[in-house]
This record gives structure tokens, sequence and C-alpha cells, in this order.
């Protein structure tokens, strides 16, 4: 498999706008939306360890979304109250979707 | 190679193994309901109603008022509006209709676990669903019934369109579909609260620990006032129900006396009322007040709507899950409702064997059915249900008895609150109130023709032995066939004409001047036995103090007065505070003197107040735990109020201990309370932050606001429960109304109308009734769902 692309910053950043988008899109599904979404944008980045920061950004963003959602709702506030419950919701996007940036060391 | 091919096996087995422990392991159920964008705890967050649904009924449109989110729902076509409302009920209350519902039919450990497998129990062997089967059978083919039914189709459209409560989600489970015999038994809840009272058996259960002499002076038949609502009627009382008994043991009911207490009435469940006639009032129109004490919690009990029908508009407070109106106005009157207190509930023995029980006799067989109670997170438990002739058949510690409750068979209530919704007038009220048969209410009304009127609702058993009629505050021999009340079946159809008080025959009075109603004794002298006991009169008396005082004053009664009624704060227990100030004077100077120089207000900024309302409590502690723990009874038992105010000083509960140094030991506790607590004044100790949802999440949790009022005063407010004013209303036929609630219209916690009336309403304020609509929010189209 030719993986000479990899090198070119260009595609590591459409990779990884597409794993963004995935993981929203698929992200209002199922939580595997950010899995998705981490490997995505881990499989077009240059080295293992630039796949998995690639995949914890997706999960930064997906959180970005997330909370601008509750934010255009009025429901931030309420959200910031909800503590544990909001600890456990921010922690799924961040694991997941860098478990899935691991993806690019397989191939 | 090997290597390289190890690590991508390593790195692939931890990325599937991560989704595999995902999908499948018990993390699934968090990710499910946490996880941001799709969880179910954050549906409703990121979601807004729909602004168009399909209705088989027809167009129907609801416009929230932007200040309070209180909907005005309008249709040309009562079906239409009706199942406009049952969504909107579901898009505010969703979670308030389904925990209601699991709780009357014992389904609450389904989904919450082991720790109401107890109440389960009790609801299952009451079979409150059952008697709601039984009223809804009735009920089917009337007028009314195409209405809930068109609520009910409401409320599961908006289940099958709306995303669902962040509850819910927490949870993890989704409702059932709502169905009419639901809205039936949202009718027998109230019914319950209202009126499910296991006092017969405490009573009992106290003469067996304390003695026959010792019960009937904790637990007086009558409190000793000059207040009762009715104060110039005497509807010749019979003797034999005039005669006042001792409390009579009962062969130890304590066991079962101490499972039911969770289940009954909570003790503060109450209200307050007054109606004034016009020639009263500064405008020349009569006024209705009233503000109803059941549990306050988040959300409130109640919901605000106003209906606009084709041929009425009405607005006002109702039950979640019930359709119509409840306390509230129409363009005709207005009326409200408190707690009779009236016994409506007996229980009998048998002589038994395995399987049956005797009767007049014969040996009959119980009903019994097995009945199995699903447990989330533990196995089922199953249950053996019996039921005698006399209705659920309640056994605890080797103590059975049955039980019979006039909620436990058809009523036409639903009928008569829909009949009040489209009342004109006075007469058609009074037809109304005939069909009300639970709960036992004090109605007032008042309307736009100047007409007022009280009347008690409910029907009211009527028991006899050998014919001669009994008072009902006894255990009756079952298979004697004591007690009965004629036409009574339970879980079937009940010909009311029968064992029960006719209606010309309960108390009422047509134009009163004006009535003051607060949960106190009805009347000196009923024509039949209407109750065991009654609440405590403090707040029936300072009722009538005021309106006595203003009435008799040369200011006529105005809309503000009635206001300023509802805010007043004055506690009749407040006549211990001097001889309170004499005990503690040496050990306490300063509470000393500002419990003397108190005027009994309990208001947020006082001292005395906070000292008072503490020690009192502790008082009550310190005179009756160490007897009562010795004899197996708990706080349950403690007598009321008023009985503890009015204890001799030189008398048996003195004995030992004089008055003073019981005083000054609760007096000591209080004190540490406040110090450990860091309260300053009573509005430290007096807040909001008591009203809790049922989950105990804080961020469910209503904010802390302090607030005036205690138990025992107008303006109620029992933080230590918490119970009180949970709706406040004042109705000018013809005129202005308002109204407020303890907390916010929208149940959903992500709204801006979750808490938004709180802090009005511990500040005793109101808002307009009806508000203004604003725009449209929910158009509702022909179509089919």
């Amino acid at each position: 498999m030719n993986t000479a692309w990899r090198a070119n910053p260009r595609a590591n950043i459409v990779w990884f706008l597409a794993g963004v988008a995935v993981a929203v899109v698929l992200g209002h599904l199922s939580w595997i939306g950010f899995l998705a979404g981490g490997a995505i944008a881990g499989f077009g980045q240059r080295s293992l360890r630039r796949g998995v920061f690639a995949g914890f950004l997706v999960g930064v963003a997906s959180i970005g979304v997330f909370i601008g959602l509750l934010a255009g709702h009025g429901a931030l506030a309420v959200a910031l109250d909800t503590g544990q419950v909001l600890y456990v919701a921010l922690a799924i996007p961040l694991v997941y979707a860098t478990l899935g940036g691991l993806v690019r060391g397989i191939r | 190679m090997d290597s390289e091919l190890t690590r991508r096996g390593l790195i692939a087995a931890i990325v599937g193994g991560g989704a595999a422990a995902g999908a499948m392991s018990p993390v699934s159920g968090y990710l499910r309901r946490f996880a941001p964008l799709s969880g179910r705890a954050w549906a409703d967050a990121t979601d807004r109603t729909n602004d168009t649904v399909r209705s088989p009924y027809g167009p129907a449109s609801v416009a929230y008022d932007d200040e309070y989110g209180v909907p005005t729902i309008e249709a040309d076509d009562e079906r239409a509006l009706y199942f406009a409302t049952g969504y909107v009920h579901g898009a505010n209350r969703l979670f308030q209709l389904d925990l209601q519902r699991r709780q009357m039919r014992g389904q609450l450990s389904e989904v919450v676990g082991e720790a109401t497998l107890s109440s389960d129990e009790f609801h299952r062997r009451m079979d409150f669903a059952r008697a709601a089967d039984a009223t809804w059978d009735e009920l089917a083919d009337s007028e009314t019934a195409d209405l809930v039914e068109a609520y009910a189709d409401g409320v599961n459209a908006c289940i099958e369109n709306e995303p669902l409560p962040v509850e819910f989600g927490l949870l993890d489970y989704e409702p059932a579909a709502w169905t009419p015999q639901d809205t039936v038994l949202m009718e027998k809840q109230i019914a319950w609260q209202l009126t499910g009272s296991f006092e017969t058996l405490r009573n009992a259960a106290a003469a067996d620990a304390l003695g026959t002499e010792t019960a009937s002076d904790l637990y007086p038949y009558r409190l000793d006032h000059d207040a009762p609502i009715l104060r110039d009627t005497d509807g010749g009382r019979p003797d034999a129900v005039r005669e006042n008994s001792m409390r009579t043991p009962s062969g130890d009911a304590r066991g079962l006396a101490r499972w039911l207490s969770g289940f009954e009435s909570p003790p503060g469940i109450g209200s307050n009322s007054w109606v004034v006639s016009g020639d009263l009032t500064e405008s020349g129109r009569p006024l209705v007040a009233n503000d109803p004490h059941l549990s306050l919690m988040a959300p409130p009990v109640w919901f605000e709507q106003v209906l606009d029908a084709p041929d009425y508009s009405v607005r006002g407070v109702t039950f979640p899950g019930v359709p119509f109106v409840v306390i509230g106005e129409n363009d005709h009157g207005a009326w409200g409702f408190t707690n009779v207190g009236a016994d409506v509930m007996d229980f009998y023995s048998y002589e038994t064997r395995p399987g049956e029980y005797r009767y007049r006799g014969e040996w009959e067989a119980f009903e019994t059915e097995e009945v199995t109670i699903p447990v989330a997170d533990a196995p089922d438990e199953t249950i053996t249900r019996r039921t005698t002739r006399h209705g659920p058949y309640l056994e605890r510690e080797g103590y059975s008895v049955a039980v019979a409750w006039t909620g436990l068979t058809a009523t036409r209530t639903t009928d008569a609150i829909y009949d009040f919704n489209r009342s004109t007038g006075l007469s058609d009220v009074l037809a109304a109130t005939e069909l009300f048969d639970e709960p036992t209410q004090n109605l007032v009304y008042a309307d736009a023709d100047g007409n007022t009127l009280y009347y008690a609702t409910g029907q009211i058993p009527v028991r006899t032995i050998d014919g001669e009629e009994v008072r009902g505050d006894q255990l009756f021999d079952g298979s004697a066939g004591e007690g009965e009340w004629a036409g009574f079946t339970p879980y079937g159809t009940t010909d009311w004409s029968q064992g029960f008080v006719p209606f010309d025959e309960k108390p009422g009075v047509v134009n009163p001047a004006y009535v003051g109603t607060a949960n106190q004794r009805v009347t000196d002298s009923p024509k039949h036995y209407l109750a065991e006991s009654y609440s405590d009169p403090y707040r029936g008396i300072r009722i009538y103090e005021r309106l006595d005082e203003r009435v008799q004053s040369d200011d006529p009664v105005t809309f503000e007065f009635a206001q300023d009624l509802h805010d007043d704060a004055y506690d009749g227990r407040s006549a211990l505070a001097d001889p309170l100030a004499d005990a503690i004077e040496g050990d306490y100077p300063g509470y000393a003197s500002a419990l003397r120089d108190w005027d009994g207000e309990m208001v947020r900024g006082s001292t005395a107040a906070l000292a008072f309302a503490l020690w009192f409590d502790e008082y009550k502690r310190e005179l009756f735990d160490p007897r009562f723990e010795g004899v197996g009874l708990d706080d349950a038992y403690y007598p009321r109020d008023w009985v503890v105010q009015h204890f001799d000083p030189d008398g048996e509960w003195f004995a030992e201990r004089s008055r003073a140094a019981v005083m000054r030991a609760a007096f000591d506790a209080a004190v540490e309370t406040i110090d450990a607590e860091g309260y300053e004044t009573y509005g430290d100790y007096n807040t909001t932050e008591a009203i809790t949802h049922p989950f105990g999440q804080s961020f469910l949790n209503y904010p802390s606001y302090p607030t005036d009022g205690s138990r025992a005063t107008v303006n109620n407010y029992a933080v230590e429960r918490p119970t009180g004013s949970s709706w406040r209303m004042v109705c000018e036929p013809g005129g202005r109304s308002v109204g407020v609630i303890p907390g916010g219209n929208d149940g959903e916690v992500w709204s801006d109308h979750y808490s938004d009336q709180l802090e009005m309403w511990a500040d005793t304020e109101y808002k307009p009734l009806p508000v203004t609509p604003g725009e449209t929010s929910i158009r509702f189209v022909e179509g089919e769902r």
C-alpha cells in the first residue's frame, strides 16, 4: 500500500476534517461516531503519534460542537450544574476518538 | 517483521477491545445515556418542541406566554383541544406523568430497583389500578371519556414525536403508552393523598402501647376551639354518632401501622380557602382565595393551563395527567378546594382459616392472586394478593385487616371536574358537586352573578352496627358484618344512594357572607359522623380572626386584603413563647429576650422564629421519645401540635420532669442545631432548598430562597417535610385574578420556566391569571399521527 500521500500536510488536514465531520454526524446516532471519526482522522496522518493526536482533536472538536449546541439552546448553564453527568459525557468523545486515532498504527 | 505485526495486532486489539467494551459491557449503558450528541440524557437539551404536529382530531394551537411558560390551548373542537392538552402535558411533564403512574401501579422497582419494593408491594396490594379500571369502565361511554381518550392520544403523540426528558435518560428506560385508565389513576392518586389515612389503625396501636386513657388524651376526637368552618349551623347530630368513645386497643397493630405509615397521606397535607360575598368587598364582586397544601417538589404537583374551548374558557391548575382544570376559574365563576379530612376508610378484622375468612356465619374464600413485581438489577418479587368482600387484605407481623376506601370503587369525579370547567353558574356547580365522589373536599365557589357557595364534596360512608349509625374511628368485626357500607362494591360499581351520606345532608351553605376553611372541624354538629379528627386549627382560627376583624371594621374586603391574608405568617403556637422564655432565661438570656419581644410572626428576618421553630420539634422529641421508644412507637405517633401546646403543665407528661425542664432540654438541642448549621435568622433555615426532585440529583433541585411561614401559619410552608402552599390563587369572578406555583410550569430542567416562579412564591407574590399568550408555539393540523 502506497502511503506517501500521508506526507502531504493538506491531506492530513483533509483527513482530520473528514474525521471531525464523521464524528459529529455519526455522533448524533451513537458514540461509535467518535471512534469512527477518530479513526478516519488518525488514518490520514503521518505517524501513529500524530494519528492519536488527531483523534484526540476530533474528540475536542466534538465536545466543542456539543457545548455549542447546549449554549445555542440555552441549556449550557444547567449542563454545567450536572457535575458527574457532564464529566462522563465529556470524557466519552475524548476517549473514543483518541482510541480511534490508534488505527493509524494498524496500517 | 514479526514485531511490526505484533505491534499492529496489539493496536487492533486495543481499538477492537475498546469498541467491544463500549458495545457490550456495562459501560454501554453509560455511553447510551451520556454520550454527547446521541446520549438520551441530553436528547431534550438540544431539541425544541415541534412547531407543527398532526392531530387526528383536527386543528388546535398552543401559545405559551413568554414570561412564565403557561400554555393557552385553543381549538374549535373539544377533542382537538384535549389532544393538544395531552401533547402539552407530555412536552412539559412527561417524566412526572410516568413516575406518578408507576407509583400507583406499583411499578417503580422495575426502573428504580429494590429501594421502592415496599412501595410497590403496598400499591399492588391495594390494587389502585383495578379501581381505576372499574372507574374507566363506568366512564367509558360518556362524553368525558371521548375527551380523556383524545388527551391520552395527545400524550402518546408527544412520546412518539419529541425527545424524552433527561430523567428517562438517567434511568435508561422509555415510557409505555399513556392510557385513559392512567388519567383515572391520577384521580385515585390525589384522592389517596388527601384521604388515605391509617389513623384508626395507628390510634388503636397507640392504645395497645400506651393504654386507652393516654391514647385518648394524645389523640382526641375533638380539638377544643371555636372556629369550625361553619359556625352557625346545627345539623342535629344523632346520639349514637355523638358518643365520644375511648381509643380502643387493636391486638397490636404496631407492625402493620408502621409499614403503612409510609404510604398514607403525609402530615401537613391540608389547605386554606375563603370565599367572601360581594356585599362585603370593595369592588362589589365576590372573592375566592385558595392555596392547597400538598407535597412540594420539583417540578410542582400542579400544572397551569388556559383552555379555550368552543363554548367555554377555563384557566387554572391541574394535575399532570388530568386534562381538565381542577382549581381555577372560567368566565362565569371561580372555585377552589381544601381537604375535609373526612373518614372514608374503614378496617375489618376476621376470624380466618387457611384460604378463607368467616363472614356472617359462613366461610368465604379470599380472592387470591399471585402478583409478580419486576425489580431492576435484582430478581423479581412475587406476592400473594388477597381481597375480601370489604376490600384488600393487608398483613404485617402477624396482624391483618381488610381495608375499605371509597376510592377503591368506580367514581365520577372526572365527570364532575369536567362539569366544573364548563359550568355557567351556581346550579351547574351544585350539580357537578353531587358527582364529585372523591376526594372529600371543602368546595368554595363564587360567580360573576354574585353567588357564593361552600359545600363538602365526596362520598362519606354511613356505618351501622345492628342498624344503628356508628363512628368510623374503630376497627370493625368483619366476620360479624359490622360497620359495612351498604351498596359499596370494591373494584366495581357502588350504589351511592345506600350506605353514604345523602348529598343534601352534607355540610354546605349557599350564598354565605363569608366562609374560611383550613381543614379544621367542619361544623360542631354534623348530621352524620364525618371525620375521626381534624387538622390543627391554627390556620382556621387565624383566617376567621382576620376575616371577622375586617368585616367588622369600616374597611371593605379588598383583593389586596386576600393577598395579604395569604401572606399571614402568625403562628398560634407562639403562645408557648413566654413560658419558653421563662424556662431558658438563665442559660440563654438573649434568646429569652427575643422570644418575649416576638410577635409570633414566622418571618425570614426573625431570630425568635428560628429558635421557636427548631425548639418546638425538639420539644416533641424530648416529651415523647423516652416513653415511645420503649413501646415501639416512632415519630408518626407524635400528637398534633395543638395537643402538645395545650398539655397541662402539671399533668401526666410533666410528672417526672417539670415543663420548664423539658423546655430547657429541648432548647439546648435546638441551639446545638442553630450553632452547627450557622443559622442566624429564620430565613437561613426556612428556605426553598428543601424542595427537591425525586432523584436527589442536585442539578434537578430548586434554588434556595428564604421564605416565611411554618406548618401552623396561613402562609404555609413546612420546610421539615416539605409541604405547603402548592398553588396560591385569588379570583374575583368578573374581575381580576392572580396565581403562583412553587417552582415553574415546565418540568424540563433545561427550560427557562423550570423554576421561574419560585422566588415570587417565596415572597408571596403573584402573576396574572390568565397570562397573556405569546406567539403560537405549536400548531396542530389535521392528519393521522
